[in-house]
């Protein structure tokens, strides 16, 4: 295996872990604050703070891979293509990246999961890593093409996702007879294959955008 | 950075015209070590490349030999050397300039032997 | 002994053709000076001949084998280049110790001890972040990578903009050091151009968005001439030759020019001076705007 590529991969896999290092301990602290204000007397606190944990996680660890992505593309990346690193190295290294930090993620929802665990919970692993997967490929495609516009439509994209994301996941709220086939907790399994074919399609995308990039300065 | 260099001819002609007026004031006496080509581009902030040029000259002049591993040495007799050469390129190099500097300006050739004769013969 | 080459090199942004089909072949174990107006081309062919920017047209190899994406020729290549500080999306939150490690991760001969050197040297704070540092600290942070890489071939985009006259006394001390020491090949871009040209042992000559010369600097300057007198004895003397910039006082005149060859005779009637490296490259500056 080349030098090169080694030295690239270990870069990435490193961003990886940092990203979901700093992360999830944001977003864990803001979780316990914000379970801490909703506690009334007598609650069960130990499992209300866990299941706020996981709602927690598993929404905010995907939305952070979304923006975080969207400066990946000029900013880290620029700085490594501007350091020799080889075109088609980044594209495996950022499949590292993202790859590590949805295991990663999938490692801390199972932690936090088991205090209350339950069988479906298996199912929002499956669907921790695909969205973390789905959300950080299109995060770092949207960047690469809003380099070209501007902050604005970053905040546009950020928003949408957001209000895609809270539809399904708390669709159950809107549920009637209708609805209920479309229900989050029933197809749990299903958005998480629908979150890997994004991601796959976006990574198509993408390999194909990175194969002329430029270092821009 | 050329501080005392001047664009009148190329750098490592200067430098070799320098090495020798140092041979000639005695400042680097025969079978002395001369600074090294990077010394020398370092102190007058020239490329070490064209400091070599300029060695390399007095080493083909004979002024200058090598002792490998070591460094550039002054050749004994190399002072009469260049005062011969020199001698040779005065009328050259400083005695036309003054005759026609002195033709422009109307100094007579009676004149000028005053102002040299004057000059309490240094 | 290599050879960093481009061939037939054209780079077009749109309709805009940013350069015009460029041969250019550098060696190894020289110093480069590289300079040109803005907008010249000279960030743009650099970015090409180190792969870091795709070529419209055309071919880069180092000692024959293609740049792009080969792992062998990146390796002993270093483009430092300008660091922005705010990037589309947002400020660049960098540190700067942060910047250097993953130079550190990527160059193969980083040397960490003389990186640290270097900090000490210029007195720069590794914690800073980018987005807070002056255009001086970002110029040092450029040198310090480009130096630190060890890279066989060392580039640098304006290296010393921003810099005070000490810190560019110390990065010309450092390139003349490391050249005498490693015999590195350096390819230095700059607009101060008379401190750096004794540096320089050949230099490059791009405006608009082509090759004017690449030359022995010596030789180029050896056949440029300042000539000056009379008016109607200067243009009898330069009738002929190419003469880039002409300026008068009076019947004063003095001409520029470049000619074939060193050593030419303009006659009595005029007087003869050398020209600079700055001075010769101002004067093709002027005549280029005049269309000439």
């Amino acid at each position: 295996m080349s030098d090169l590529f080694k030295r690239t991969a270990k870069y990435y896999f490193r961003q990886g872990i940092k990203l979901f290092s700093y992360i999830s301990l944001g977003v864990l602290a803001v979780a316990v604050m914000w379970t801490a204000t909703l506690l009334g007397e007598g609650d069960d606190w130990s499992r209300r703070l866990f299941l706020m944990l996981l709602e927690f996680f598993e929404f905010f660890m995907p939305y952070a891979a979304f923006m975080l992505s969207l400066y990946a593309a000029t900013l880290n990346d620029g700085i490594v293509l501007s350091m020799g690193a080889r075109r088609k190295d980044i594209f495996i290294g950022n499949l590292i990246k993202q790859g590590t930090y949805a295991l990663c993620n999938a490692l801390g929802y199972l932690l936090l999961a088991l205090p209350v665990w339950e069988q479906g919970r298996i199912k929002h692993v499956l669907f921790v890593i695909a969205m973390s997967l789905a959300s950080g490929a299109s995060g770092y495609f949207f960047g690469y093409k809003v380099d070209k516009y501007n902050n604005a439509v970053a905040a546009v994209v950020a928003i949408v996702y957001m209000l895609l994301y809270v539809l399904i996941r708390y669709s159950f709220v809107i549920i009637d007879v209708g609805f209920s086939a479309y229900a989050f907790e029933n197809n749990v399994v299903i958005y998480a294959l629908g979150a890997l074919l994004i991601f796959a399609g976006m990574e198509v995308l993408i390999y194909r955008a990175n194969k002329y990039s430029s270092v821009v300065t | 950075m050329l501080d005392n260099l001047g664009e009148e001819k190329s750098i490592y002609l200067q430098i070799s015209e320098m090495v020798e007026d140092e041979i000639l004031r005695g400042i680097l006496g025969e079978e002395e070590q001369v600074p090294s080509t990077t010394e020398l581009s370092k102190f007058y902030k020239i490329n070490p490349a064209t400091a070599a040029k300029g060695i390399n000259i007095l080493v083909d002049k004979k002024v200058l030999y090598k002792k490998r591993g070591i460094g550039m040495f002054v050749q004994t007799g190399a002072k009469d050397m260049i005062m011969e050469e020199r001698r040779n390129n005065f009328y050259e190099t400083f005695v036309k300039k003054i005759i026609n500097e002195a033709k422009l300006i109307g100094i007579d050739k009676e004149e000028l032997k005053k102002m040299i004769d004057g000059s309490n013969g240094t | 002994m290599g050879v960093l080459a481009g061939k037939n090199i054209v780079k077009k942004y749109g309709k805009e053709t940013v350069l015009k089909n460029i041969d250019i072949n550098l060696e190894t174990g020289k110093i480069y000076g590289l300079i040109g107006r803005n907008g010249a081309g000279k960030t743009t062919l650099l970015s090409i001949l180190t792969a870091q920017n795709p070529a419209t047209e055309g071919t880069v190899t180092l000692d024959g084998e293609a740049v792009w994406e080969n792992e062998k020729a990146l390796s002993r290549i270093c483009y430092s280049r300008e660091i922005s500080q705010v990037t589309m999306l947002g400020t660049n939150n960098l540190k700067v110790k942060e910047y250097l490690a993953t130079a550190k991760a990527f160059y193969a001969n980083w040397d960490e001890e003389y990186a640290k050197e270097l900090i000490k040297l210029f007195k720069i704070d590794a914690g800073k972040r980018i987005r807070g540092l002056s255009k001086g600290m970002l110029s040092v942070v450029t040198i310090i990578v480009a130096l630190a890489s060890k890279a066989e071939i060392t580039i640098l985009d304006e290296p010393v903009a921003g810099l005070d006259i000490v810190a560019r006394e110390q990065f010309y001390n450092l390139v003349i050091d490391e050249y005498a020491n490693t015999g590195r090949t350096f390819i230095i871009s700059t607009h101060i151009i008379e401190e750096a040209a004794s540096l320089f042992e050949r230099v490059i000559i791009i405006d608009g968005g082509e090759i004017k010369f690449e030359e022995n600097t010596e030789d180029l300057l050896a056949r440029a001439y300042r000539v000056s007198g009379s008016a109607e004895a200067v243009d009898k003397a330069v009738s002929g030759y190419k003469v880039y910039n002409t300026e008068t006082i009076g019947g004063f005149k003095v001409a520029i020019l470049l000619a074939e060859e060193p050593g030419i005779d303009f006659g009595e009637e005029v007087h003869i001076e050398p020209v600079s490296l700055q001075n010769l490259f101002y004067a093709m500056c002027k005549s280029a705007e005049k269309g000439a």
